[in-house]
C-alpha cells in the first residue's frame, strides 16, 4: 500500500458518506489533518485509524512527499502517550486521492466477487464445533459414507493363480454353467475370474494374472447409465443389483472399465445341457440364501451380500454393532494363499485399511476416476539378479 | 397472419398445372386399384416384416441370446438399427420444419412424404431399442416414470432415459406435425370420393375441416410454432442418441465431438433415403412433373454437405485421438483403421466420404441412377458408421483379457429384416392410402396462387 | 335440404385468389361481421381483408411450454431429493446438469402436443362432421380450387335479399343458400345412446378382463414370472428326493452342531444352582440387553417390575413375586436354570432366548430386586 490512509469500516463509511480514496478531514482536540479514506471491514464502527510516519517532507527521493502527515492530530500531552484518542470528528473535504494497493480485490457487497477465495477453496476455514463434530469436514466427499464401509485387496504376491476363488464363487452365488457353444461366444458368467497375461518372448515369456471382479467403484460407472436404477449404491459402499428391476439394457456393461458384469442371455438353467440343471436334486445344489436369476437381467459380483446380511443379522442379536471382520466373502474364504481380504475400509485398524494404505497398493484404471474398492497390492517379482 | 410471403421463387413445378390437376395427380393413387408393381413390392416387404415379427417372437420365447452379441459387445445390431433409423427420421423433421422456418418453397413438394417416413423410421428405432435389444421386453414399462407401490423411479441421469424421452418426444410431435399438415388434405379427399367408406373414414379423420380462414389463420400460426418447437427437437434428438456413447467412459464413445457428428450423419442418411424413396415413387406414381430434378439435386448437394461434415468429423477424431495424448483413445482410433474391423471402417470411410464427392458435379447430381446408388451407398455406410462406433470400441476395450469378438447370428439380420419389413410396408401403405404429398401446400406456392398487390 | 329448415349462411364462389381477396374486403367494409371466407389453402392478405386479430396461440404455447418445464424439474426435484434418494455412481442427489435432456423435451412434448389440441378442441371446436357447410357444392368447390365467401344468417345486417345482391355486386358466382340441417339440430343429447352404451360395456369387459388376466396370470408365467420361482430349496420347503419328504436335513444322530450344546443340567435344578455361575458382567449393555428380552418375554407373567402382577387376566395363573427373599437368595445359576427348563406352569423358555440373553436377564432381574429393597447407600 503507498500513502497512509484513514481505515474506516465501510457501514462507518456509508454513514459518513465517503468511499474509498475521498478525501477526509479528521480533527481532533488538538490538531487536523486531511487524509485520504480506505474501507477496511473489520475496522470497529465509529473509530478511524492512520498510520503515523508518512507526509516526511525530507527524507530522500523515495521518502519525500509520501502520505499524508498527521502528527497535527497528536497534541504534545499525547505524542508519547497513547496513541488512541477520542472524540475525533471527521468531515469529508471534497476532492480525492488516489489510493493504490497490491491487492485489490472486491467490496464485500458484490454479489457477483462475493467471496470468492471461499467458493473457490483457496482459503478453507472451518469452526472448532464444526472441527470437533466432524475432524475430516475439510476432506468430504460427494457422497458420504458413516461407519461401515466394504472393501477389497487383492495381494498379488500371495496369489498364485489356482482360480479356487473363481470355484468358491461359483457355489456360493449359483453361477450356471453356460456350456461350451456360449463360452465360444464370450458368455461365461463367471463373477470373479482370473486375467492371465503374458510378456517377454516364446523364449522367456512371463506370466501376470490377476483376479478381477466387481471394484464396486464409489463413482461406480454402470450405476450412471442404468435407465431404471437397478444397479445403485448401498450406504455400507456396495455397487448392488436389483434382479427384478433390471430390465436387460446391457448399458451397465458397456460402461464397466472392467468388464465384469454378466448378462443371462437365455435363461441357462434351461438351455444348458437340455435343462440339466432343473432336474430334481439340483435344487439341492442351489445356495437357497441366493437368488437364481432369471434370463435378461445382469448380474455380478455382490462381495456375497447374503453373507453380510447374515453377519448383520447375528450382530443384531447379539445387540452389537456389525464388524468389518464378521464377513469372510466366498472368494476370500477359498483362497488357499490368503491373497484376498476383505473388511471395512472406514476402520483405519482393519488390515483392509491398512493394505489400502500400503505403498505397493494400486487400482486398476486409476484414470478413469472411478474410485474403485478393490485393492491390488503389486507383486514384488524376485529374478535372483 | 404470419408473414410468410409465398411469391418469391421460380415456378416449383415444370409445366403449368391447375389447382384441379393437383388434386388428381396426387389422388390417383388412392383412388385407383393399386398397380401389379404396387403388390409386387408390399409382398416383398411384408414377407420382410412377417420374417423380422417371427424372429422377434421366437426371441421372445427363448431369449436374447439368440443374437450375436456377448460379453463385451453386449450391444451391437439392436442399436446400431436403433440409431441408425432414429438418423433416417431426421430428414423428414428437417425438410418439414427446418425448411420450412427457412423459408424453402421447395420443401413443400417432398415434406409430407419426408414427415411419413420420419414416422416410420422412428417407429422401427422404437421398436429395435425395446424388443430386440431389452433382456426383458415385457418389462419395458419400468423405463417410464410414473407412481408405483415401490416409489421406484427412472434413473433422470442415465442416457437411456433420456433417449425414452427424446424418441417418444420426437415420435408424438412428428405425429401432431404431420396429422395437422393432413388434415386439410383429407377434408379435400373427402370432398372428392364417391365411396361411402372412404368417406366415413376421411370425414373422421378430416376432424371436419371446412376451409375456413378464420381457421386457417390459428392453423398457419400453430404451423410455424410447431416448426419453432421441432427444429431444436430434432437437434436435441440425435445429440441425445449421441449421449448415449458420448457420456460413457469407454475410449471411442467418450468424445464431444459427438452430438453434432451424429446430427450431420443422421442428416445425411436421412436425406439418402428420402431421396431413394422418392426416386421410385415420383416414377411409380408419375409424380415427376411434382417431384422434379431440382428436388432431387437439393437433396443430393444437402448430402454433398453433410457427408463432408461427417467426413471432417472422421478427420477430427483421428487427429483428437493423437492429440489427446491418452493410450486408451489412440488405440481405439488404430484399432479402428487397422484391427479387426478395419473392413467395416473402410467400408463406413468409402461409402460415406468418397462416393458423396461425386455430386461436386452437376452431371452426375442430376443422373438418376448415379444418385440412387450414391444415396444406397450412404445408407449403407451410415448403417456401418453405427455399427463400426458400436462394435470396435466394446470389442476392445480397457482390459486386454475382456476382449472379444462379435459375429452376426442369422437372427441379427432377421431384425435387421424387421426394421426395413416395417419401414417400406408402412411407406407402401402411406402411399396407397394418404395424400403422400401436400395438396394444400404445394397449391399454395404455385404461379397464381396468391394475389397480386 | 328441405327449404323449411332455417338458413345458415348465403354463399358465393370466385375463381381467384385476387377476387376473394377483393371481396373479403368488400364484405368487411359493408359491415357484416359473421361472414367467413373458404379457400383450399391460406391466401396471403387474407387475414388482413377479413379484419382479423393475429392468431394468439402462441400464448397457450408459451404456457404449456412452461408448465413442461416446470413439471418436468418438480418431478425431477421431488424423485431425486425427497421420494427416492438413492445414491448413483458418486453423484449428488441433485445432478442438475444431468436432468437438463428430460426437461427440455418435457417442454417441447406439452407445448406441441396441448397447444394443437387447444387450437383443435377450443378454437375449431372440432371434430364437428355435423357443420352446414359440409356436404354442399360450395364446400366441393372451396376443397378443391374455388374460393368461397360465406355471410351468415346471423349477423346483424342480415337481409336475403341484400346480401344475394351484395354478393353479385363483387362479382360472386354461384350464389347459393345454405341451411341447416334438420336432423343435425335435433340429435341433442346422445350419451344414452344404446349402442353407445353396448360400445361402452364391451370396453368396458374386455378391459377389465385383460387387466385381471395379466395381473393374476400372464405375469406369473415364465419367464415373466419375477423369478418367484426359483430352483432352490429354501428353509421348511419340501423334497421329494428325500424319504421323509422335507428338504431340511436333521442332524445326523449324536452330532452336535456348532454353537448348540445340550444343556447339562437338566431337571437338576440344584446342580444348577450351585454349579452355573453367570459369564456376563453387570454392565449397562447388558443389562439393557437383559432387559429388552424381559420385558418381551418374562413381563406379560411376571409383570414389568417382577411383581408377579401379570398381565394376562387371569388366563393363566399368576406366577409368585420374584422379589421374594426366597427367589433374591437364589444363586444365578438357579434363575438361569428355572428359564432353562421351566418349572412348575412355566415352560421351558430355551428355544427363544439364546444362552446369552438368558444370562443378561438374570442380571436384569437382580436389578429388579434391588430396586425394590433399595438400601439408603443405593440412593447417594
Amino acid at each position: 500500500m503507498w500513502d497512509n490512509y484513514a481505515a474506516l469500516s465501510p457501514i462507518t463509511a456509508k454513514q459518513l458518506g465517503v468511499t474509498s480514496g475521498d478525501l477526509v478531514e479528521v480533527s481532533t482536540s488538538d490538531g487536523a489533518a486531511t487524509v485520504p479514506v480506505f474501507l477496511q471491514p473489520g475496522q470497529a464502527e465509529n473509530s478511524v485509524s492512520i498510520a503515523l510516519g508518512y507526509g516526511r517532507t525530507n527524507a530522500g527521493p523515495i521518502g519525500t512527499g509520501i502520505g499524508f502527515d498527521v502528527t497535527p492530530l497528536l497534541g504534545t500531552a499525547t505524542l508519547n502517550g497513547a496513541r488512541i484518542l477520542s472524540g475525533a470528528t471527521i468531515k469529508k473535504t471534497g476532492g480525492s486521492h488516489e489510493i493504490v494497493s497490491t491487492q485489490e480485490h472486491h467490496a464485500l457487497d458484490d454479489e457477483f466477487t462475493k467471496e470468492l477465495h471461499l467458493k473457490r477453496k483457496i482459503v478453507r476455514e472451518g469452526t472448532l464445533a464444526e472441527y470437533e463434530k466432524n475432524p475430516n469436514f475439510l476432506h468430504e466427499e460427494k457422497v458420504t459414507y458413516s461407519g461401515l464401509k466394504w472393501a477389497m485387496a487383492i495381494d498379488l504376491n500371495k496369489c498364485i493363480g489356482c482360480n479356487a476363488c473363481v470355484a468358491g464363487c461359483n457355489v456360493e452365488n449359483n453361477i450356471p454353467v453356460v456350456g461350451k457353444d456360449q463360452v465360444a461366444n464370450g458368455r461365461e458368467m463367471h463373477w470373479i475370474r482370473i486375467d492371465r497375461y503374458y510378456a517377454g518372448t516364446d523364449a522367456a515369456p512371463s506370466l501376470s494374472h490377476q483376479p478381477m471382479l466387481c471394484q464396486h467403484c464409489d463413482n461406480a460407472p454402470c450405476e450412471n447409465v442404468c435407465p431404471v436404477v437397478a444397479t445403485n449404491h448401498s450406504p455400507d459402499g456396495l455397487n448392488q443389483m436389483a434382479y427384478n428391476r433390471c430390465v436387460g439394457t446391457k448399458y451397465c456393461s458397456n460402461n464397466c472399465p472392467y468388464k465384469v458384469r454378466r448378462f443371462n442371455f437365455f435363461d441357462w438353467r434351461d438351455r444348458f445341457a437340455d435343462g440339466y440343471y432343473e432336474e430334481q436334486p439340483f435344487d439341492l445344489v442351489h445356495n437357497p440364501e441366493v437368488t437364481v436369476r432369471s434370463r435378461g437381467v445382469m448380474e455380478k459380483c455382490t462381495f456375497c451380500i447374503q453373507r453380510i446380511m447374515e453377519a448383520r443379522q447375528h450382530a443384531t442379536e447379539q445387540g452389537r454393532e456389525l464388524k468389518g471382520t464378521d464377513v469372510k466373502t466366498a472368494c476370500q474364504e477359498a483362497c488357499p494363499a490368503t491373497a484376498i481380504v476383505f473388511g471395512d475400509m472406514s476402520d483405519p485398524k482393519s488390515e483392509v485399511s491398512k493394505y489400502r494404505a500400503h505403498t505397493l497398493g494400486y487400482h486398476v484404471l486409476e484414470e478413469t476416476n472411478a474410485k474403485p474398492n478393490v485393492t491390488y497390492i503389486a507383486r514384488l517379482k524376485n529374478l535372483g539378479e | 397472419m404470419t408473414s410468410l410471403d409465398y411469391t418469391i421463387d421460380p415456378p416449383i413445378t415444370t409445366r403449368a398445372v391447375t389447382p384441379a390437376e393437383i388434386d388428381s395427380a396426387i389422388a390417383a393413387p388412392l383412388d385407383r386399384f393399386p398397380s401389379k408393381r404396387w403388390w409386387i413390392a408390399f409382398g416383398v416387404t411384408s414377407t420382410m416384416l412377417a420374417g423380422g415379427l417371427a424372429t422377434i417372437a421366437y426371441m421372445l420365447y427363448e431369449g436374447i441370446g439368440l443374437l450375436g452379441f456377448n460379453q463385451p459387445v453386449a450391444w451391437a445390431f439392436d442399436i446400431t438399427n436403433f440409431v441408425f433409423w432414429v438418423g433416417i427420421g431426421h430428414a423428414g423433421t428437417l425438410i418439414s420444419a427446418i425448411l420450412f422456418l427457412m423459408r424453402q418453397r421447395w420443401r413443400n413438394a417432398i415434406a409430407r412424404f419426408a414427415e411419413a417416413m420420419t414416422i416410420f423410421a422412428v417407429l422401427c428405432a422404437a421398436i429395435f431399442v425395446t424388443v430386440a435389444h431389452l433382456g426383458r421386453p415385457w418389462l419395458a414399462g419400468y423405463l417410464f416414470p410414473y407412481p408405483n407401490q415401490h416409489a421406484l423411479w427412472v434413473n433422470f441421469i442415465s442416457p437411456l432415459v433420456w433417449d425414452v424421452f427424446a424418441v417418444n418426444t420426437y415420435l408424438t410431435v412428428s405425429l401432431v406435425f404431420w396429422y395437422l399438415g393432413l388434415i386439410p388434405d383429407l377434408a379435400t379427399l373427402r370432398d372428392r370420393t364417391t365411396n361411402a367408406v372412404k368417406k366415413l373414414v376421411y370425414s373422421v379423420l378430416s376432424l371436419g375441416w371446412r376451409f375456413s380462414n378464420r381457421h386457417w389463420s390459428h392453423y398457419e400460426r400453430m404451423y410455424l410454432i410447431l416448426a419453432g418447437f421441432a427444429t431444436p427437437l430434432v437437434l436435441s434428438v440425435h445429440t441425445i442418441v449421441s449421449f448415449d456413447f458420448a457420456v460413457s467412459v469407454n475410449p471411442g464413445w467418450h468424445t464431444t465431438i459427438f452430438p453434432p457428428y451424429f446430427v450431420a450423419g443422421a442428416v445425411f442418411s436421412g436425406f439418402a433415403m428420402v431421396q431413394n424413396v422418392l426416386i421410385i415413387v415420383r416414377k411409380m406414381f408419375k409424380l415427376e412433373h411434382i417431384i422434379t430434378m431440382k428436388h432431387l439435386e437439393n437433396m443430393n448437394k444437402v448430402m454433398l454437405l453433410t457427408g463432408s461434415m461427417v467426413g471432417y468429423a472422421y478427420a477430427m477424431e483421428m487427429f483428437v485421438a493423437w492429440y489427446s495424448g491418452s493410450q486408451f483413445e489412440r488405440f481405439v482410433f488404430l484399432n479402428r483403421a487397422l484391427g479387426p474391423y478395419a473392413w467395416a471402417y473402410w467400408t463406413m470411410v468409402s461409402c460415406n466420404v468418397v462416393f458423396v464427392q461425386l455430386f461436386w458435379f452437376k452431371r452426375l447430381r442430376l443422373s438418376i441412377p448415379i444418385m440412387f446408388a450414391v444415396g444406397v451407398l450412404v445408407n449403407v455406410g451410415m448403417w456401418f458408421e453405427r455399427y463400426v462406433i458400436i462394435v470396435t470400441t466394446l470389442s476392445r476395450d480397457f482390459l486386454p483379457s475382456s476382449w472379444g469378438h462379435f459375429s452376426p447370428t442369422i437372427f441379427d439380420f432377421g431384425i435387421m429384416m424387421l426394421g426395413f419389413g416395417l419401414f417400406f410396408t408402412l411407406v407402401l401403405l402411406f402411399v396407397r392410402f394418404l395424400p403422400s404429398i401436400a395438396m394444400a401446400e404445394i397449391k399454395a406456392v404455385m404461379d397464381g396462387a396468391q394475389a397480386k398487390h | 335440404m328441405s327449404t323449411s329448415s332455417p338458413l345458415y349462411a348465403i354463399t358465393a364462389l370466385f375463381d381467384s385468389p385476387d377476387a376473394v381477396l377483393h371481396a373479403a374486403e368488400e364484405t368487411a367494409k359493408a359491415g357484416y361481421t359473421k361472414f367467413d371466407v373458404h379457400t383450399p389453402y391460406p391466401v396471403h392478405g387474407m387475414d388482413h381483408a377479413m379484419r382479423l386479430k393475429t392468431s394468439r396461440i402462441g400464448i397457450f404455447a408459451f404456457v404449456f411450454g412452461s408448465l413442461g418445464v416446470l413439471s418436468a424439474v418438480a418431478l425431477i426435484t421431488w424423485v431425486a431429493l425427497h421420494e427416492y434418494p438413492l445414491v448413483i455412481g458418486g453423484k449428488p442427489f441433485w445432478a442438475w446438469p444431468a436432468f437438463v435432456p428430460v426437461s427440455f423435451e418435457l417442454t417441447v412434448l406439452l407445448a406441441s402436443v396441448l397447444s394443437t389440441v387447444t387450437m383443435i378442441v377450443f378454437y375449431f371446436k372440432f371434430p364437428n362432421n355435423a357443420h352446414p357447410l359440409h356436404d354442399t357444392p360450395y364446400m366441393k368447390a372451396v376443397s378443391s380450387d374455388k374460393f368461397g365467401i360465406a355471410i351468415q344468417a346471423n349477423d346483424p345486417k342480415f337481409d336475403e335479399k341484400s346480401v344475394r345482391e351484395f354478393l353479385k355486386s363483387v362479382h360472386g358466382s354461384a350464389i347459393e343458400p345454405v341451411a341447416y340441417d334438420v336432423e343435425d339440430l335435433d340429435h341433442g343429447q346422445q350419451l344414452l345412446d344404446a349402442r353407445f352404451l353396448a360400445v361402452l360395456a364391451v370396453v368396458m369387459f374386455v378391459v377389465a378382463s385383460g387387466t385381471y388376466f395379466t395381473l393374476n396370470y400372464a405375469m406369473y408365467l415364465p419367464p415373466f414370472d419375477f423369478m418367484m420361482e426359483q430352483n432352490k430349496l429354501k428353509a421348511q420347503k419340501p423334497s421329494e428326493l428325500f424319504r421323509d419328504g422335507k428338504g431340511m436335513r436333521p442332524p445326523v444322530e449324536g452330532t452336535i452342531a456348532r454353537g448348540f450344546i445340550p444343556y447339562a443340567f437338566h431337571g437338576k435344578a440344584d446342580e444348577a444352582g450351585k454349579m452355573l455361575v453367570n459369564p456376563l458382567l453387570a454392565t449397562a449393555p447388558v443389562i439393557d440387553r437383559g432387559k429388552a428380552k424381559y420385558l418381551t418375554f418374562c413381563s406379560p407373567c411376571h409383570g414389568n417390575f417382577g411383581a408377579g402382577d401379570s398381565r394376562l387376566r387371569g388366563q393363566f395363573p399368576n406366577p409368585p413375586t420374584l422379589n421374594s427373599d426366597k427367589v433374591r437368595n437364589w444363586s444365578d445359576g438357579s434363575i438361569f436354570h428355572v428359564i432353562t427348563d421351566g418349572q412348575n406352569v412355566m415352560p421351558s423358555y430355551a428355544s427363544q432366548i439364546s444362552r446369552d440373553d438368558r444370562w443378561a436377564i438374570v442380571h436384569y432381574i437382580r436389578v429388579l430386586q434391588r430396586a425394590q429393597n433399595a438400601k439408603e447407600a443405593d440412593l447417594r
